[in-house]
Formats: structure tokens, sequence, C-alpha cells
């Protein structure tokens, strides 16, 4: 009977304090966040934001290479290195044909406009997305574009802390961003758990012959950035309206060399 | 003293929540997460249920929050502390046995991983939470065989 009253009195103090918490929830709320901004802006302490993925996993003393045996194992090693190296530079001079060909792609990138802050993933949250380091320390804001080494983009800044940010990566499924065609069709590029959904939202130019989607000016983005290429997708054109679908297994880029494209305001 | 305990509980509770991301971080797994501060929710929830732990997973709430995510302030600290009442009133309610156990630890998994997005309904999702919750309840009662036995109080 004792432990009972005793539980029950517990039960009453927890709902207390819940109710506390969904207090400080609509006051944040209804001050559009005002409260977590500022403490996120204040704090940078707690957070290990310049430690990078490999520095986990830097478990290799480089003394092991001394022994006689780790001599041969590396030149073999290099060996093979090296004729990995001769396969890539076949397939470079490949890429840089495909480059040509896309020349006027990457014309329509006016590279001086922007300059382009390295980051990288350092952890994942409960809810899947990933924090990068640099926030408010480097200037970053929201929707800012996060683009790959190769200049696709891959997300946006969603939340801003201190040191640190959350980005929406397209595998996100809270992923959604408009672009734009070489024809000037208007896009939207959806996140629908297992595809990427790409649909025009205004047609200039009822075509299938589409490869690249790009950022632009027009939805306050850095312009022409290529977000999908449709190339090897396979694009429908119904009444008025073009759609295509892209497998999310197919997506793959690295979280540790990405970057966030900032306008250059300077003259 | 209390306060000193409470303190300490609290930077406990917050490194557990801190470990148990980059524990997903670094081994991201497909189709389970490792989580020890659920664990450690779990074991005072349905062992050492008090009011002395209200405020230390109000701050962890708040911490994750503020540094973690795009969560509302307090959303967190309320889905914790609601986890851990229902946690305790289906186990403190029935007799105790492992099979209780292990549904009540699928649903506090189910509670504490709640968001509010469509990925929460994504059949992936659910699936992963069931075998995190296999995955996880293995690991409590591993370390709840290590607790138990006090090797001090064994008989020689």
């Amino acid at each position: 009977m004792k432990d009972g009253n005793l539980r029950v009195r517990n039960y009453i103090i927890f709902v207390i304090f819940i109710l506390f918490s969904f207090s400080i929830m609509v006051l944040d709320f209804f001050s559009n966040q005002e409260i977590s901004s500022t403490i996120s802006k204040r704090m940078n302490f707690l957070i290990p934001s310049s430690v990078n993925f490999p520095d986990y996993l830097e478990f290799f003393d480089t003394e092991l290479f001394q022994t006689r045996n780790n001599l041969i194992n590396e030149n073999i090693r290099l060996k093979n290195e090296v004729l990995e190296l001769r396969k890539l530079k076949i397939e470079n001079d490949l890429l840089k044909e495909e480059l040509d060909a896309n020349k006027n792609l990457i014309e329509s990138v006016d590279s001086t406009n922007y300059f382009y802050i390295k980051t990288t993933a350092f952890i994942k949250n409960n809810e899947n997305k990933y924090l990068v380091s640099g926030g408010y320390d480097k200037n970053f804001e929201k929707n800012d574009i996060v683009i790959n080494e190769e200049g696709f983009v891959v997300g946006f800044v969603d939340k801003i802390f201190q040191n640190h940010s959350e980005i929406i990566f397209l595998d996100d499924v809270d992923f959604s961003m408009p672009g734009l065609d070489r024809f000037g069709n208007e896009y939207l590029i959806q996140n629908n758990g297992s595809q990427l959904s790409v649909y025009t939202t205004s047609v200039n130019e009822l075509t299938a012959n589409i490869d690249f989607i790009f950022t632009a000016s027009i939805f306050d983005q850095p312009g022409r950035f290529p977000i999908v290429s449709l190339s090897d997708a396979k694009v429908t054109v119904d009444d008025n309206k073009i759609s295509s679908n892209i497998d999310i297994e197919e997506i793959s880029f690295s979280f540790t060399d990405i970057y966030i494209v900032k306008t250059n305001d300077l003259p | 003293m209390i306060y000193l305990r409470n303190l300490l509980s609290i930077i406990a509770f917050v490194f557990l929540l801190f470990i148990e991301l980059i524990i997903n971080t670094i081994l991201n797994f497909d189709y389970f997460l490792i989580m020890p501060f659920f664990i450690g929710m779990f074991i005072i929830s349905t062992r050492r249920f008090s009011n002395f732990y209200i405020s230390v997973f109000l701050v962890a709430g708040i911490y994750y929050d503020a540094l973690y995510s795009s969560n509302i302030l307090g959303f967190s600290s309320a889905k914790f502390l609601i986890t851990m009442i229902l946690m305790n009133f289906i186990v403190a309610n029935q007799q105790n046995n492992t099979y209780l156990d292990l549904a009540t630890f699928t649903v506090g998994i189910f509670i504490y991983k709640f968001t509010y997005s469509l990925e929460y309904l994504n059949p992936e999702f659910l699936y992963q939470i069931l075998i995190s919750s296999l995955v996880n309840y293995f690991l409590f009662r591993i370390l709840n065989i290590t607790i138990g036995k006090n090797v001090l109080k064994q008989k020689i």
C-alpha cells in the first residue's frame, strides 16, 4: 500500500515535469525557437566538432611498418597501387572527354562568385540527420547548399548551431529542393523514402532530353550547381508534366569531403 | 551530497547520450542501433524508479535538443520522461518475466525513437526498431547479470 502510494506520488511529479517540458516547448515554438537558438549560439564547448571520422579510426601505429616483412608487403601494395594508378589514368582520360562534352554545364557555373567552406560530418543524431562542423562561427545560413567534390548538390543546411550545423542530405526523407533544367522548366526534387522523385512545377518546354537539374538564383540559391543527373534515368513526359524517379541506393557520396557554398560579397 | 550525486548522474547520462550518438555514427549499422543511453533509462525506470532522476533526464533532453537536433526545446525531455513513466507503469502492474521485460523494452524504444517525421512510419524504420530492441535487450541482460554478480558477496 505504502509502495503504491509512493509510486503514484512519483507519477504525479513526473507528469508535472512532463508538463513543464511541454511548456518549454510551447515557449520555444512561439518564440520562433529563440530559446534553443540562444543556447546553441552560446554553447560550443560541449561538442567536439573538430573531430573527423578518420581520427576515430586511427588505431594503427606507423612503427608497425618498420619490420622487414611489412616493408615487403608495403612494396607489393605499392606495386598494386601503380597498376591501379595506370587504370585510373585511363579512366581520367575518359572523364576528361566527358568533361569536354559537358562544357556547357561547367561554363554556366561562375566559380568566381562563390567560395567553398570545407566541412565534414562528425555525428549522426537520433533523427538520422548528420551534424557537420561549422555553424554561426563560419557564417553558415539556413538553406546554404552543400556540394560534394564533383560539384553536385548533396544537401542543404537546416539548423545552425555555434560551431556545427544540421544538414539535410539527399538521402534524408525530409529532403526537398527546387531546381531548373536547361530549358527553363522548374522542378521539385523530393525524397519519398525509397526514391528521389523529380517532377515539374512549371513547364517551359516539354521534352525528355534532360541531362541535369540545377540550382538557380530564382530560388535564392547559388546559381547552376547540378543537383541530379537524369541522363541515365527514365524520364516520363505526360500532359504538361515531366517526371522521373531515381533510386536512393544509386546515390552515393562521401560525408567527409563536402563543401558549403557561400556567395562572395566582396568586390 | 544529494546535489553532488545529482550533478554526477546528470554528467554520466549526458555522457552516455553522447556515447550513443558517437557509437551509431561510427558503426552506422543499417538494421539496428546500439543504445546505451536507452539501456540506462530502462534500468532506472524499471529497477530504480525515483523522482531523483527527473532532473537527470530533463537536462539530458535539453542538452540533446539544444546541441544535436532541430527539435523544439523540451521535446526530448518530455519524450524521455514519458518513456520512463510508461515503462515503469507496464512493469509495475504485471508480474516480472523476461517476455514482459522485452515487450516493455520494445514499447520504450518505440516511444524513445519517436520523431515528427514521415520516417517514423517507414516500415524499414519499424524493422530497425524491432531489431534494435532485441540487440539492446540482449546487451541489457548481459549488463544486468554482470551488475547482479557482486564478487565480494560470493561465498567461497
